[in-house]
């Protein structure tokens, strides 16, 4: 029995620790051992942990950021006069369309006719495509990247009428530009053009900041406004020999 | 007293000695390493469970449901920016004819009537007819004295006599320097 106890002994690890705690090749195993489930832990758990904190305080600064914007955001929407926005929105669209306004052109090309007091001859429109989906944007340096509508025009007057006429339109929405203008002292003919560009695809990008409109182009909106032509409803276009050849 | 009298002891373990004493100051330095590990890693643990991510998260929900209610205007404020930057760079480029027209006329004097005027950027060409030549000469000399200011080039293309009326007829054509416009 006591032979058992022994030889069982023997094969405890107590025995086996008792026999090799002094020895190299103990302090050896022990060192390894450590060792070896350090580095495991650091390169499997540590390393990871570490990245996934980085990855983490990234997304709480970017997060941070984000609220801030939609905070700004909130503040400013909140402060800002909605009459006023919708003024200025049909300010810019009606100094430039989104699609060929025939009436709007119309309008502002009879307006300078009676500012100036010169006669109207005939007319005619290039429109090009009528299409609002055809934002056929060309590449012309003429157009400078918008659509327009070309108007050839022919008015009577002496010159100085010309040149008021010329002024008005300059200073009418929607807004315009004359390419050339030749004649006598009697009569001119105009090409101009009108601009339109067709409605941007926004989409709802909270989180992007707000661009307040500036004080200088609200000073611009508001001078355009004053260029707004007033419509009268049912006016007929005063016109010396109206003909109107559309299309 | 000879060291060599010592019969129990180990004649190896002298030499074993530093051998171990090496290897136990090792293993201390492995085991200050597995807890700084394990010391390192709680930390970590803990940083990444007490994180504020979930609840800007909550926060950035509760943003987006207010401003939710504001796309509209937000839509508004973009197009806005959008027309107004091209409205503005139209108004700087757009070129500026009625300022030119003006110009020619304050040049032409009294006696000098506009037969035929050309406007066609950057091309300018006006034919006057007058009968006093110097008028005439006054004119040219005045559309000579832009050259440089408005006018790059200025040319007489034709200057005639109409024996019936005895009355002079010029042509002068000009290059525009600048075609732009102002506000």
């Amino acid at each position: 029995m006591e032979y058992k106890r022994v030889f069982w002994g023997q094969k405890s690890l107590r025995f086996w620790y008792l026999r090799y705690k002094d020895s190299p090749l103990y302090a050896g195993a022990v060192f390894g051992v450590i060792s070896t489930v350090s580095l495991i832990l650091l390169i499997f758990l540590v390393i990871p942990q570490i990245q996934s904190w980085f990855s983490l305080r990234e997304q709480v600064v970017q997060m941070e950021q984000k609220i801030a914007v939609l905070r700004n955001n909130t503040t400013y929407l909140q402060s800002v006069d909605r009459a006023q926005v919708q003024k200025q929105l049909d300010i810019s669209l009606a100094a430039l369309p989104w699609d060929k306004q025939v009436d709007s052109i119309l309008q502002a090309i009879n307006n300078a006719s009676i500012t100036s007091g010169v006669g109207l001859g005939d007319f005619a429109f290039q429109i090009g495509n009528v299409s609002t989906l055809a934002a056929s944007v060309t590449s012309d340096p003429e157009t400078r990247g918008l659509n327009t509508t070309r108007v050839n025009i022919s008015v009577t007057g002496s010159l100085a009428r010309v040149q008021k006429f010329l002024e008005t339109l300059q200073k009418s929405l929607p807004l315009s530009e004359v390419i050339s203008a030749e004649g006598t002292s009697q009569s001119t003919n105009i090409l101009m053009q009108f601009y339109q560009k067709p409605l941007p695809s926004l989409s709802f990008k909270p989180d992007k900041p707000i661009v307040p409109v500036s004080a200088q182009d609200t000073a611009l909106l508001n001078q355009l406004s004053e260029w707004k032509v007033p419509i009268v409803p049912d006016q007929v276009i005063e016109s010396s020999n109206a003909a109107i050849p559309l299309f | 007293m000879s060291n060599n009298i010592n019969l129990i002891g180990d004649k190896n373990q002298k030499i074993r000695s530093p051998l171990l004493k090496r290897l136990n100051v090792l293993r201390f330095f492995a085991m200050l390493f597995l807890f700084a590990v394990s010391i390192t890693s709680t930390i970590f643990f803990l940083l990444i469970a007490f994180s504020p991510l979930p609840a800007l998260q909550q926060q950035e929900q509760r943003q987006l449901q207010v401003l939710s209610q504001f796309q509209t205007v937000m839509g508004r404020i973009e197009l806005i920016n959008n027309r107004v930057e091209n409205i503005d760079q139209l108004l700087q480029s757009r070129r500026s004819l009625d300022q030119l027209l003006t110009l020619l006329l304050s040049k032409i004097p009294s006696n000098v009537s506009l037969e035929a005027y050309q406007l066609m950027p950057p091309i300018v060409s006006l034919t006057v007819r007058s009968d006093s030549l110097s008028s005439i000469q006054e004119l040219s000399n005045q559309i000579v004295a832009e050259e440089g200011k408005s006018f790059s080039q200025v040319t007489l293309s034709s200057l005639a006599i109409d024996p019936e009326s005895q009355e002079f007829s010029m042509t002068i054509t000009a290059s525009l320097i600048n075609t732009q416009g102002e506000k």
